[in-house]
């Protein structure tokens, strides 16, 4: 009954939490962004977790992991659905130079030392050490966009491009995170030492077969009862395929929402995109809340990985948006420090330590969540106000 | 075509993914499992619709095929892993039948509602009764009984042969967009046959359970108990009712997610309740859940003003519901227990059917409903499932020595009801002219 009960609770809160949360209020900046990403949730689980209250322990929670994978499940397939090639070919080829080489430059610089963190002071073998460090770069490569969002309104004309291009990037550089952690959960030692090519060969090719599912489903006109079965369903079978083999569910189903994106039906696509999007807001509080529910905070040396990660991350996207700014002409105008403006957290980040910790669960995947979490709830009390003075041209 | 397309395909992904090594990530196996279910439900359904044939058909035909007799995709464990689904469906779906109860529309039909109910109860459960004595033979479990233990156990099933399935008269009427006065009948008999046959259950329980002990004397005293179940339940779902139907007026938002929370809330504590009373103050105090939240949607339809939001509001998330509920049902159907009691289910299925058929023609008469009502009504009321399996559990709890021989031939029927119920409800409400489908 007790599960009953606790989740009960924990749907009301998100239910009603979606009514508030997610708006801009007549806070300091940080704090509002704090509240713009839904932190507080994250917070209300750790009180209604075992470091507090105990009331959603380890049991209650292991129980409610198939609402935690039908979460990331919807979350990449919300994801995907966003990728209309359509669309995206308007976007500059320049644009998604800048994203991808500043996601890459970042992952980089965080794996690195993070490898040789989890290698020299854990007993870790090579690969899974490994593993550890890569989740944690495709955390940091994803930029938040509430931070940007936040400052919007009240940017000086000639900064709009900037911002342009910064809103770009921030609606961009989840895919590169996605898709990194994705390939790392194809690797051989999450599943018997078999060759990791295999599995991305069949991350790929679920994606692909539940994408053209879906798409065949929708291809006849659905009421709007029957749209909502077909993508939960669809959301369920993706993921719970992805996470039945070991793989990762925010992949699978963003190739699932890149496939439905391009091949279904117009009206099918908008009616799924549609469903999803009445969904996102009660499933991502949900999703904090059982995050922060099941947070294991650490001891003091979490505070120093902490600090390696802030280090490491900013300083990637610096380097990242230096470098990128470095190859365009210099009349496109764009700011050497445009990774000030990228240091913001996005949710992308939780959902993929969240699906680490579905996959392979350790003293390591705590500690990467600790990680991501104190890194981001930091990050979003800083980035609004470094954005702001990079678009005010006050570096 | 396409259809029958993506089902082999769903089929051969389930296939290939559960012969591959399992991976850690837990609850992967309810989540794949539900997907599937959902989709297939889905394509299948929509087969049978072509074929005329009722949806739910194709939902409960799916869940046979992923079960754990045929396909295997579902092993038993897995069934009642998702278990609290079922309990969510059933008490939303109660939720529902209470909201669809209108005081207005139900006035008219009110005498024949009571007449069929009576005319029902009494020879359905007669009729069974006096088959169960007569084939006694086809139960070998009850040859050491007395004559009075045998009646005993023939007044037990004779009380189960009335209970009815608004969950499958609520999905084919939405199915069917059946509107009217036999659909208001069919409905509102099934509903109150559901909460009646509660009462008779617990009435001849208590009877087996005096009989069975050589000494014991007929015991009543459990109708005081009985009466104060109800009070507390109707209370309890009148309370929620008006919670409702405030939330309604007031926030409106997210209404179907929030309809949901309150069925598995109230499923889970109206057990929990029990549970705790029994085991700490040794007290006996059972809350019908279905009871509260037919309360509680009767309510928000009858007393208050947001009875159509409401009712929108489950409809908007009662698909997926429906799909979950029904194809659990059809993998829970156990063929096993129809492959060694076919007989006598066969025997109690048609005999059930056709006093059905007799008390639903004489109830129309007596009461006045036009011929060609009273000649297809019986065909509304074939339906049976959750609760005569809940109440069949029971038996099994206060006999175990018996119970599970009961239990499998109470199962085989339901089996059989389960799967032309629903075909001949659509066929009866599209003959009586009140569905919007094509016949």
């Amino acid at each position: 009954m007790k599960l009953v009960v606790v989740a009960a609770l924990v749907a009301v809160i998100a239910l009603l939490g979606s009514r508030i949360s997610f708006t801009r209020i007549k806070l300091p900046l940080g704090l509002a962004n704090l509240h713009l990403i839904g932190t507080e949730y994250v917070l209300v689980g750790l009180f209604l977790g075992s470091t507090f209250l105990n009331l959603l322990d380890t049991p209650t929670l292991e129980a409610l992991f198939p609402i935690l994978g039908l979460g990331l499940s919807w979350i990449g397939m919300l994801f995907g659905v966003q990728f209309e090639l359509r669309r995206l070919t308007h976007i500059p080829v320049t644009v998604i130079a800048i994203t991808l080489l500043q996601a890459i430059v970042t992952m980089t610089a965080v794996a690195l030392p993070f490898y040789f963190l989890f290698e020299s002071l854990f007993d870790y073998q090579t690969e899974i050490a490994l593993i550890g460090a890569l989740s944690l770069a495709a955390a940091a490569s994803d930029t938040g966009q509430s931070g940007i969002a936040l400052i919007a309104r009240n940017v000086p004309t000639r900064a709009r491009p900037t911002l342009r291009l910064l809103q770009n990037i921030s609606h961009m550089d989840g895919l590169v995170g996605v898709i990194a952690f994705g390939l790392i959960s194809c690797a051989g030692s999450l599943h018997n030492e078999s060759p990791a090519y295999i599995w991305i060969g069949v991350s790929l090719g679920l994606g692909l077969a539940v994408g053209l599912l879906i798409a065949a489903l929708t291809a006849t006109r659905l009421n709007n009862e029957e749209m909502l079965l077909v993508v939960i369903g669809g959301v369920a079978f993706g993921g719970g395929l992805a996470l039945y083999l070991n793989l990762s569910p925010l992949l699978v189903n963003l190739i699932a929402g890149v496939v439905v994106a391009n091949v279904g039906r117009a009206r099918a696509r908008s009616g799924i995109r549609e469903v999803l999007l009445t969904g996102e807001r009660s499933i991502y509080i949900l999703f904090l809340i059982l995050v922060g529910a099941g947070w294991q905070i650490g001891s003091f040396w979490t505070v120093l990985f902490v600090l390696v990660y802030l280090v490491s991350r900013s300083l990637g996207k610096l380097l990242g948006g230096y470098f990128s700014v470095s190859m365009l002409p210099p009349e496109s105008g764009f700011p050497r420090l445009l990774g000030m403006g990228l240091l913001s957290h996005g949710g992308i980040a939780i959902a993929i330590v969240v699906n680490l910790h579905q996959i392979h669960r350790s003293e390591l995947t705590d500690l990467v969540i600790s990680i991501v979490l104190i890194g981001m709830l930091a990050s979003q009390l800083v980035s609004p106000m470094l954005t702001r003075r990079l678009l005010e041209g006050k570096p | 075509m396409r259809q029958i397309g993506v089902f082999l395909v769903l089929c051969f992904l389930m296939s290939w993914a559960t012969s591959l090594p399992k991976g850690d990530a837990l609850g992967a196996h309810i989540t794949l499992v539900a997907g599937l279910l959902l989709l297939s439900g889905h394509v299948i359904g929509h087969l049978m619709a072509g074929f005329r044939l009722p949806r739910i058909t194709g939902y409960l035909c799916v869940g046979l095929l992923m079960g754990p007799y045929i396909l295997g995709f579902m092993t038993v464990e897995t069934v009642e892993e998702l278990g609290f689904l079922n309990e969510l469906a059933v008490t939303f779906i109660a939720l529902a039948a209470g909201g669809e109860l209108r005081v207005a529309e139900l006035r008219d039909r009110m005498r024949t509602i009571m007449v069929v109910i009576v005319s029902l109860t009494i020879v359905v459960s007669g009729t069974v009764t006096l088959t169960v004595v007569l084939a006694q033979f086809l139960l070998p479990f009850t040859a050491s009984f007395s004559g009075i233990q045998v009646l005993s156990v023939a007044v037990l099933f004779g009380t189960l042969a009335v209970a009815r399935s608004p969950s499958s008269a609520i999905a084919v009427i939405n199915e069917c967009k059946a509107r009217g006065p036999f659909t208001e009948a069919a409905l509102g008999v099934t509903v109150v046959m559901d909460v009646l046959v509660i009462l008779m259950f617990a009435a001849a329980i208590s009877f087996c359970e005096n009989v069975m002990v050589p000494s014991g004397s007929l015991d009543f005293s459990f109708l005081g108990a009985l009466g104060f179940e109800i009070i507390l339940g109707i209370t309890a779902g009148w309370i929620i009712g008006r919670g409702l139907a405030f939330y309604t007026d007031r926030v409106h938002a997210n209404l179907s997610l929030l309809l949901l929370g309150t069925a598995l809330l109230v499923t889970s504590l109206s057990h929990g309740l029990s549970d705790y009373l029994k085991d700490t103050h040794d007290l006996v105090l059972r809350l019908e859940p279905l009871l509260i939240c037919v309360t509680a949607g009767f309510t928000v339809q009858n007393h208050s003003e947001q009875g159509e939001k409401f009712i929108g509001a489950v409809n908007a998330v009662s698909l997926p519901v429906y799909v979950l509920f029904f194809t659990l049902a059809g993998a829970g159907l156990n063929l096993n227990a129809l492959q060694q009691t076919w007989g006598i289910a066969l025997l109690l299925a048609a005999v059930r059917a056709t006093a059905i058929f007799f008390a639903a023609y004489a109830g129309g008469r007596l009461s006045g409903d036009p011929p060609h009502f009273n000649r297809i009504a019986g065909m509304a009321y074939l339906t049976q499932a959750g609760v005569s399996l809940g109440l069949a559990m029971e038996v099994v709890r206060r006999f175990p020595e018996w119970g599970e021989a009961f239990v499998t031939v109470v199962v085989a029927v339901i089996a059989i009801n389960q799967m032309v119920g629903p075909i001949a409800m659509r066929k009866a409400l599209i003959k009586s002219g009140e569905a919007q489908v094509a016949a």
